[in-house]
């Protein structure tokens, strides 16, 4: 079921940074130490003098235009040149014989710089004194969706309930950081960049070279991981200038040091909810204000806002919303798209307050859920009628049936406290209400083999072998009879990122389209060739391979690929798919901004050292609506991976910043889930084939994660009796509450 | 300042000069090219260095090249290749234990070592094994399913040995 693995467990795959070529130059890159600063002057002549430098560039070096961006907006630079913004911006990159030379020519760029006052918070952002951030003052994004009236329903209610909610800043943590390779190539320049979306990567370059973009050829070698992180856009543009500049290959890596410092960050927000219910627990209105601290510039926060405020009412029916965010510029590294585009920090608010109204109420936690979950047929917080079938009620009813009445309850013995929690979730697959192509390749080449190019990498979940099968089952055929490339701009179409759980749900439906279409043009081909009926012919399976065949003859398919003219070769079919999205309303965010939603239930079930403030999960288990299963395996991985990223987000992880420096720069203070941390996930597979994905599947990358912190906040509260209302669970956070607790101080 | 080395390196006896500060894992992928061995945080804390040093799983990052002279180091391109993997390797692959990839000769690594000396272990006993490697896919579980399969696999290999020895 898994294939093309084995180059890994060899130690044969190769990253990006394990390119090694004929003249490689080691780069490597000098940053701001200021977060925010002029740059009063530069030099570089020292570092140039070293011997084995073999170049230093700066900003006004660059050919083509200073600016880049992850969507649309381009406002970053690549390299800081009249001032920084963040600390470790890049100011300067050199490139040296050696490893060691590259970093002394790094330290010996003589910068000068005139510090200046920075802003570090979201309240300092919006502080009427603060300096002036971007480019049109320092609210990055604001919106909003809304629908009826919240006002109304507020003062209708028998309860309202209000909460304050904090996430923290957190990091991708891929345990391979990033690196690039750039090396000349024929008329032009190759990169090999552990990227989500090689064309996007082709496109800055090209802007930034001020080359045609057909000049540049991006690839992705194999990817240590990306989660939404990679690439690094700054220094995937520095690369590809050394490479211009020196006419050598050049690879720039970056340290676990850099990496923690510079990379973007899942969004920090402040969430201001009011829920408001009447006395049998049905939500009458939702209100949320969230606001994000974006950090230096735009990258991905005008989407991650956009989901925010999309999914600030939970995958829960309510007549009356009025959802608000903001994202701030600060001074901070960037924060970016990082598993979930902002759902798991909305999740966690939302979540909260459900178990804190079904207290207030006096009602059990599913109960309350099961009585608001969204249904097939109703309307989400946009408006959009839900068409596919929604398997949420299904999963709670389910999720009830599975613990046991007595262990639900949770016990509080004097050293320990166990209980369950449970936390809802929705998300939709796909790019916000735009436009967001997938597109798929199938192609014959020599020797009758078939080819799908898909330009949406591997990111390491699994990609191309569930794209694969798509392919397979539309074809009629075996997995093994699909040889799938991806992520090469010269050889795969532009498929656009794999981010936003696009990949399964748009990617694959442009595959499925583009395979039918190959079958059917095979049988065209061959039905030509022959002089037969096209009607004769059916692809099938002969003795392990494909071929065409009719009642009495067989034509293989390296047959028919000898058989098509010089100018038909590789005979090559395009399918193509945009879900059906509708742009928001700019007043009140009502559209239909996802194709599919994918929906789920996750239990937590945690013990709580009364003493240390511990927390320990000891079980989780995730029901998930997510259409059609593709590939169970990878499925399995991907929501096991997503359980233990959660309970890092829920206990351990946290970016600690003093002044803008990442304080917590290495694994030994940032931590990471272990071995040791995790525990048995149980996955329960709910709902029915969507309408719309492809052989009715639906995506699972992000939703993986996105309820486990919210279901471990909400066990942590019921086991200990305290009130979680901010991540991550650090021992020093609960033993806090449980003290608070003790003196009487909870509710 | 240059510094002699001499190593056994996979069953290969190699002598190079390399400065002082090289560390094992540099000395592997910039002086032999065996870039199977990952480094993912230069500081002994995620494991993707991990390789065996006289049989005994370490962190390569943290190992000067010049202390571990004259010494036996297995990599993960020592263990075996496509058309022979080692049961570790095999069941890696078997359990989808492999996500990315840029754990996994790290975690390779540590589980041998340790099925070397623990040729029976509980799913406890392996977990505590793995901790020192970090892995940001895979949540682990399908990792501690593959070395107990391993566990099996070289168990079975070694009955059906000492029955034909
Ligand atoms: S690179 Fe050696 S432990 Fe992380
Ligand atoms: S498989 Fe990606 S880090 Fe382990």
């Amino acid at each position: 079921m898994r294939a093309g693995t084995p180059a890994i467990v060899t130690g044969e795959a190769r990253y990006s940074g394990d390119c090694r070529k004929e003249g490689m130059l080691f780069a490597r890159v000098a940053r701001s130490p200021h977060s925010r600063a002029l740059i009063t002057a530069v030099s570089a002549s020292e570092a140039l003098a070293l011997p084995g430098a073999a170049a230093v560039l700066i900003a006004s070096d660059i050919p083509g235009e200073n600016l880049i961006g992850m969507t649309g907006k381009k406002h970053q630079p690549v390299m800081a040149e009249t001032d920084t913004r963040f600390m470790g911006e890049a100011v300067a990159v050199v490139a040296a014989e050696t490893r060691a030379v590259a970093m002394e020519a790094a330290r010996s760029v003589r910068v000068e710089y005139e510090p200046l006052p920075a802003v570090h918070s979201v309240e300092e952002s919006m502080a009427p004194e603060a300096p002036r951030l971007g480019p049109e003052g320092n609210v990055a994004w604001q919106g909003r969706v809304t629908r009826g009236d919240f006002e109304r329903a507020a003062r209708e209610a028998d309860v309202v309930l209000t909460g304050v909610y904090r996430t923290p800043p957190v990091d991708h943590a891929y345990i391979e950081t990033e690196s690039v390779l750039a090396e000349p190539e024929v008329g032009g320049m190759r990169v090999w960049s552990s990227s989500k979306n090689v064309h996007l990567d082709q496109r800055e370059i090209a802007r930034v070279l001020g080359w045609p973009k057909e000049r540049i050829r991006v690839t992705a070698p194999t990817i240590g991981g990306n989660f939404g992180g990679k690439p690094d856009l700054p220094q995937l543009c520095m690369a590809a200038l050394l490479c211009e500049r020196t006419g050598r290959p050049v690879l720039l890596e970056m340290s676990r040091e850099e990496s923690l410092q510079v990379s973007t960050k899942r969004h920090p927000v402040v969430f201001h909810m009011t829920h408001c219910a009447d006395r049998r627990g049905r939500l009458l209105g939702v209100k949320m204000e969230a606001y994000a601290d974006a950090g230096a510039y735009l990258d991905y926060t005008v989407p991650v806002m956009q989901r925010i405020v999309i999914h600030g009412a939970g995958p829960y029916r309510v007549e009356n919303v009025l959802l608000e965010g903001w994202g701030y510029y600060t001074n901070n590294p960037l924060s970016g798209a990082m598993r979930g585009f902002g759902v798991p920090q909305v999740t966690f608010a939302c979540e909260r307050q459900m178990d804190r109204l079904a207290d207030a109420l006096g009602l059990d936690p599913i109960d309350i859920r099961i009585m608001n979950a969204l249904q097939t047929g109703d309307r989400t917080a946009t408006g959009q009628v839900l068409e596919s079938p929604v398997g949420l009620g299904e999963a709670l009813n389910k999720a009830r049936e599975l613990i046991p009445a007595e262990e639900w309850t949770g016990s509080q013995e004097d050293t320990s406290h166990t209980g369950w929690g449970v936390a809802c979730f929705h998300y939709g697959n796909g790019l916000t209400a735009m436009p967001n192509r997938g597109t798929a390749v199938v192609r014959l080449l020599e020797g009758g083999r078939i080819q799908l190019a898909i330009g949406s990498p591997d990111v390491g979940q699994g990609s191309n072998l569930a794209l694969g099968q798509l392919a397979a089952e539309a074809l009629g055929l075996e997995v093994s009879h699909v040889e799938v490339l991806s992520a090469d701009t010269s050889l795969t179409p532009d498929s656009g990122s794999s981010s936003g759980t696009r990949v399964t749900y748009v990617v694959g439906n442009a595959v499925v389209s583009a395979a039918r279409s190959f079958g059917e043009e095979l049988a065209q081909r061959a039905a030509a060739v022959l002089g037969t009926d096209r009607a004769a012919l059916s692809l099938e399976l002969s003795a392990g391979r494909p071929v065409l065949r009719s009642d009495n003859f067989e034509f293989g398919l390296a047959e028919l690929y000898e058989e098509l003219g010089d100018q038909e070769r590789p005979l090559e079919v395009t399918g193509t798919f945009d879900p059906p999205t509708t742009s928001l309303d700019p007043a009140t965010g009502q559209g239909a901004p996802y194709g599919a939603y994918t929906f789920g239930v996750q239990l937590a079930k945690v013990s709580v050292d009364h003493y240390t403030g511990k927390v320990g999960v000891e079980r989780i288990v995730s029901l998930l609506d997510v259409g059609t299963v593709v590939n169970p395996l990878l499925l399995r991985g991907q929501v096991e991976g997503g359980c233990a990223m959660g309970i890092g987000y829920a206990l351990l992880e946290e970016i600690e910043l003093q002044g803008g420096r990442v304080v917590n720069d290495n694994f030994d203070r940032y931590l990471l889930p272990t071995a040791v941390d995790v525990c048995d996930v149980t996955l329960v597979i709910i709902g029915a084939a969507d309408s719309t994905g492809p052989y009715g599947a639906k995506g699972i990358g992000e939703p993986a994660t996105i309820p486990t912190a919210a279901a471990i906040a909400n066990a942590v509260s019921r086991a200990a009796q305290i009130d979680v209302r901010q991540l991550p669970l650090s021992l020093e956070r609960v033993s806090a509450a449980l003290a608070e607790r003790e003196e009487g101080g909870f509710r | 300042m240059l510094y002699r080395v001499r190593l056994i390196v996979n069953g290969q006896q190699v002598r190079l000069e390399v400065p002082v500060e090289t560390t094992l894992a540099e000395l592997l992928r910039d002086h032999l090219g065996l870039l199977g061995t990952k480094i993912g945080c230069g500081k002994g804390e995620c494991g993707a260095c991990t390789v065996l040093l006289d049989g005994e799983a370490i962190y390569s990052c943290l190992v000067l090249s010049c202390s571990v002279d004259g010494r036996t180091v297995t990599t993960i391109e020592g263990l075996g290749g496509r058309e022979a993997l080692d049961p570790v390797q095999q069941s890696f692959l078997e359990a989808g234990a492999v996500q990315c990839g840029y754990c996994t000769s790290g975690m390779i690594m540590s589980a041998k070592a340790f099925l070397d000396s623990e040729p029976d272990p509980s799913v406890e006993a392996i977990r505590a094994a793995l901790s020192g490697n970090l892995c940001r896919c895979t949540g682990y579980a399908t990792v501690i399913e593959a070395v107990a399969l391993a566990a099996e696999r070289i168990r079975t290999l070694r009955s059906t040995e000492s029955a034909d020895g």
